[in-house]
């Protein structure tokens, strides 16, 4: 049986063995590691922060610098393929130093019982915090330390191989930390290490603890100065490296844990690479629309982010280098068949048209012109006259005709009329049939009007990702599926998947997507009613017969004022605003939204929410960003109580 | 291999016998506290209503847990809530001592926080005073009756192994299987880390063993990116109401364990919907065979999720008690997935959820 390579998700998450390295490794995309080497003069040097909505690639970059993944491609290199590439571009981005593994990379998750030491946190506000950073942080060492020595963390007699000592030029409190915390060698410092996580844990979890929390606490993170200043000797020999910590999923501390931490991280006394991976969600809407973290912090200069859905440039090469990868995985069982993806999948939009369009379709688009253009019919006789006589074939007509129609009725619906002797000059038609915006809303016009497929090919396909990895693998998955199914019956012909397949199974995974929002986002009845309205309010938009937007609205808007008063309004505890405010909150954090803050349109600044492309596809919106519709606050309070309510009278819209 | 079970003799009163034992019981003097949730569920009020019927004398205590995000929060049930407790209140009339217990559920910065609050006000709470302690399950969320009987079963064991604790549910698979819960926080449950996270075990392998009801592929995906499993053990309802169940399941899920998790078929578990203590057996063995297997690897971590009714649930809840095993939920809102309330409030339902009343005997006098 054929596993889908796609839905495959134990390579992203399982940690520990060799296998599953050696899984992870291998579907491993490596056009991520594009993403770091544009901050490589930094990389080494200030903190960097991973940012994106979940799925968007943040724990693979991390946990491709992990010690035992890093160990695998030392190990693996000179078997060529991927861990050729991959050692090679380790070795340009310095965790390798002349073909052998430098960094010792530190790499885990925060997990949401960080929050709950809150409770327990006395007059040494952050002392539970830290002492649990220090525990794990240290624990990964020396596990790190054994794994490229090949010594067995479980081997007591292995750990005690291990001599540590603290250099002179270390801190005050490292050294006082190690006199009460440290040991020199590795057993005993594991086994304090693991003593005091057992204790921390304990106080967490159990109902009926009753020890002193105080007893716990740690004076800082002693451990980044302590792995800055340690020597290593395995067996007596000297084991130099470079610490590379990396805390994955940071969103999970609390508030006030997040600003410590990014508070030390900003300090410009962080002695050792640290790396930190953030969903949006957690720099709240505030600082995430407009990415600052501090008063008096430099990005660039004291920390460097990396934000996953700006970094788009590379975005298709990155999906379709995972999706090859993906599918080399299965290779062996497709057999013969090409390894790249987007051979699979078709993207004839030409025999679409031909298949599609004939005379009586000519007729039909020809009659609505007729309609349209009423009693100023003259105006439009030789526009007519000659897109109808022009020397192209029927399906060109088609589209044409459709153009023209979309010229007809803006000219029609000016409110300053012109006179009826006043001809439209085939210098209008020619401008307007060379606007791109109109081929393109002609185009999805006419696929809506006769059912035609509009959502494939491979260069939709990764739009509709919009920028997230998960997502991609789920089209994809579904999209690999149907091949899947053609090779297993046999039908290797079968495996090329037609437009209208790819259309209908894009359609059937967005609507999934849609439906799954009340189940899956915080906040999730309110956020699916704030984007069902949106996407209303959108077709309503682009479907207009002058398409006014053209190709169509993805988005609406509201003024960064208005904006301002929310946050406000929201902060100050009103709960209509604080509704709302988290359910925009939930839907950017999640990427069911995409903010553009500042942008600047009509002398006003906006904060524009664009709907996350695969989002366009159950309201029948183009892909195209751009459109979008401004709101008044009021109209939002709306959408989120009670959805979008449907305006039949142009007079009656609620335009900002 | 022997399998020591703690609950393996424990009483499970199904419904035909539910009536019968309560009014012998309660012929005796008896001093009772009931713990039960304020919700829209039809069944909140089945026990009491029961209960009162048979009458008996002694202390008669009420602990009504409203639980809310927010003390201003308006449920979308909000109509059939007030009617829940619009019956309460006259089924306790002269006959109970209420006392309501305000359980704010999220914390400021919107995360869960149930569990904890619970457990906590239960920690420090006088017990000793009663000889039966109910808690009725039926609309309490499996986030707030974990932690409240894992402290219950806990402090009775420890004060005086003469109180008796009963978990009682009303079992309806047609109601369970259309409430659906969102998936806001997906985490360990208070009291329930069983050493799963610590970093000083993480090369011991974690077992999963999701106990599977429809309606959870989201669920399923959360849990699994949560919890990182080496290997997932699901535990699907045969025999059942509905004798196709599992194959349902299996139809359902079929994607989610071929293709994302390449499950082994021979790791799926069978275990009866309706009996609490067939879960509980099967889990512990379950366990003890992956212990004694693994044991050169230094033994398991193993995590129970309960995707299942509430009825099954007990049955998760004994075993991870006993054994010290993690509970991974993921922590939403409940809604039902068709609007058929008033059908469910109907008079002949309502009836019916009296002949479904479940009672599992947890401490006191059958352990002594």
């Amino acid at each position: 049986m054929i596993r889908n390579p796609f839905f495959y998700r134990a390579a992203d998450v399982r940690s520990g063995s060799m296998a599953d390295d050696r899984v992870f490794v291998n579907l491993f995309g490596i056009s991520a590691l594009g993403l770091l080497k544009d901050k490589i003069q930094n990389l080494w040097e200030i903190p960097i922060i991973l940012l994106s909505a979940p799925g968007g690639g943040k724990s693979s970059l991390m946990r491709i610098f992990n010690s035992s993944a890093l160990h695998y491609i030392e190990e693996t290199a000179s078997l060529g393929g991927n861990q050729r590439e991959l050692a090679k571009q380790m070795e340009e981005l310095s965790a390798f130093k002349n073909r052998e593994l430098y960094a010792l990379g530190i790499w885990f998750r925060i997990s949401d019982e960080f929050q709950l030491l809150q409770d327990n946190e006395n007059s040494n506000k952050h002392g539970l915090l830290c002492s649990m950073l220090n525990s794990r942080i240290i624990l990964n060492a020396v596990n790190a330390i054994c794994e490229l020595n090949g010594l067995l963390i479980t081997n007591d007699r292995d750990l005690s191989r291990i001599s540590i000592s603290l250099k002179v030029n270390a801190s005050s409190i490292t050294i006082n930390s190690w006199k009460k915390w440290g040991a020199d060698n590795g057993k005993d410092l594991y086994d304090r290490m693991a003593n005091l996580e057992s204790d921390l844990c304990d106080m967490i979890d159990d109902p009926f603890w009753k020890g002193s929390p105080s007893r716990l606490t740690h004076n800082g993170l002693w451990s980044l100065d302590l792995l800055a200043n340690l020597e290593i000797f395995i067996d007596g020999k000297p084991f130099i490296f470079r610490p590379l910590i990396m805390l994955d999923d940071v969103h999970e501390l609390s508030e006030c844990q997040l600003k410590y931490l990014l508070n030390v991280l900003v300090s410009r006394q962080v002695p050792v690479p640290f790396w930190i991976s953030l969903r949006k969600k957690a720099l709240g809407l505030e600082e995430l629309l407009t990415e600052r973290l501090n008063k008096g912090i430099e990005k660039g200069r004291d920390y460097q982010i990396i934000d996953f859905e700006k970094s788009r440039s590379d975005f298709r090469k990155r999906v379709l280098n995972i999706s090859t990868l993906r599918v080399q995985s299965v290779a062996s069982q497709i057999g013969g068949l090409s390894q790249a993806f987007v051979n699979f999948l078709s993207d004839d939009r030409e025999e679409i048209f031909l298949k599609n369009f004939d005379k009586k379709v000519v007729e039909e688009i020809k009659s609505k012109i007729l309609i349209a253009a009423g009693n100023e019919l003259k105006r439009f006789e030789k526009i007519i006259y000659e897109v109808e006589n022009g020397d192209i074939e029927t399906h060109d007509l088609c589209q044409r005709l459709r153009m023209l129609e979309i010229l007809i009725q803006r000219e029609i619906s000016k409110p300053q009329k012109s006179f009826p002797f006043y001809e439209v000059t085939s210098e209008a038609l020619k401008k307007h049939e060379s606007n791109k915006a109109i081929i393109e809303a002609a185009e999805l016009f006419l696929a809506k009007e006769y059912k035609l497929p509009y959502y494939f090919s491979a260069q939709r396909l990764v739009t509709l990702s919009s920028y997230n990895i998960q997502q991609f693998l789920k089209l994809a998955g579904s999209l690999f599926e149907e091949i899947m199914m053609a090779i297993r019956l046999g039908r290797d012909g079968e495996s090329f998947i037609s437009p209208e397949r790819q259309d209908s199974i894009i359609k059937k995974v967005a609507k999934d997507f849609l439906n799954e929002i009340p189940t899956m986002v915080p906040n999730g009845s309110h956020v699916f009613r704030f984007i069902t309205a949106i996407g209303d309010m959108c077709k309503q938009e682009t479907y207009r017969s002058t398409a006014p937007y053209a190709p169509g609205v993805t988005g609406t808007a509201l003024t960064m004022n208005e904006y301002e008063f929310l946050k406000k309004s929201a902060k100050k505890g009103d709960e209509k605003s604080q509704i709302l405010y988290r359910t925009i909150e939930s839907a950017v954090a999640y990427n069911i939204l995409e903010p553009e803050p500042n942008y600047k349109c009509k002398g006003k600044k906006f904060l524009v929410l664009n709907l996350n492309r695969l989002l366009c596809v159950p309201f029948q919106l183009p892909l195209q960003k751009g459109g979008f519709r401004e709101q008044k606050l009021n109209t939002l309070f709306q959408w989120v109580e009670v959805g979008y309510k449907k305006i039949k009278d142009t007079k009656e819209r609620y335009l900002w | 291999m022997v399998i020591e079970r703690n609950w393996d003799d424990a009483i499970h009163l199904k419904p035909k016998f539910f009536e019968n034992f309560w009014v012998q019981r309660l012929k005796n003097k008896r001093d009772i506290l009931v713990i039960c949730g304020l919700g829209w569920d039809p069944r909140m009020t089945t026990l009491l209503s029961t209960l009162k019927n048979f009458g008996g004398f002694g202390l008669r205590d009420l602990h009504l847990v409203i639980y809310r995000p927010s003390p201003s929060f308006t449920s979308s049930h909000k109509k059939f809530i007030d009617k829940n407790f619009e019956e309460l209140e006259k089924i306790v009339e002269k006959w109970m001592v209420k006392r309501e217990i305000e359980i704010k559920t999220r914390k400021e910065d919107n995360r869960y926080g149930g569990d904890a609050r619970i457990s906590k006000f239960y920690t420090q709470y006088d017990i000793s005073q009663y000889t039966d302690i109910l808690v009725d399950i039926s609309a309490l969320p499996k986030s707030l009756y974990f932690p409240l009987l894992l402290v219950l079963v806990e402090k009775c064991k420890r004060i005086d192994r003469r109180i008796n604790l009963y978990v009682i549910a009303c079992q309806d698979v047609d109601i369970d299987s259309q409430i659906t819960e969102s998936i806001d926080d997906t985490r360990l449950l208070k009291g329930f880390e069983g050493k799963l996270r610590r970093v000083s075990r993480q090369k011991i392998p974690t077992i999963w063993s999701p106990i599977l009801a429809s309606n959870n592929s989201i669920a399923l995906g959360k849990l699994f990116d949560y919890l990182h499993p080496k290997d997932i053990y699901p535990v699907l309802p045969f025999p059942s109401f509905n004798p196709r169940a599992d194959d349902d399941l299996l139809i359902e899920y079929q994607s989610i364990f071929v293709d994302e998790w390449d499950l082994n078929p021979l790791n799926i578990i069978y275990a009866a919907e309706d009996d609490p203590l067939d879960i509980y057996r099967s889990l512990l063995t379950l366990y003890h065979q992956q212990m004694e297997t693994l044991k050169p690897l230094g033994g398991i971590s193993m995590v129970f999720s309960c995707l299942s009714s509430k009825i099954s649930s007990i049955g998760a809840f004994m075993a991870a008690y006993e054994k010290k095993v993690a509970v991974a939920h993921p922590i939403g809102h409940h809604k039902l997935k068709v609007n058929k309330m008033d059908d469910y409030w109907s008079k002949s339902r309502r009836t019916r959820y009296k002949e479904n009343l479940h009672s599992i005997w947890l401490t006191g006098e059958p352990y002594e």
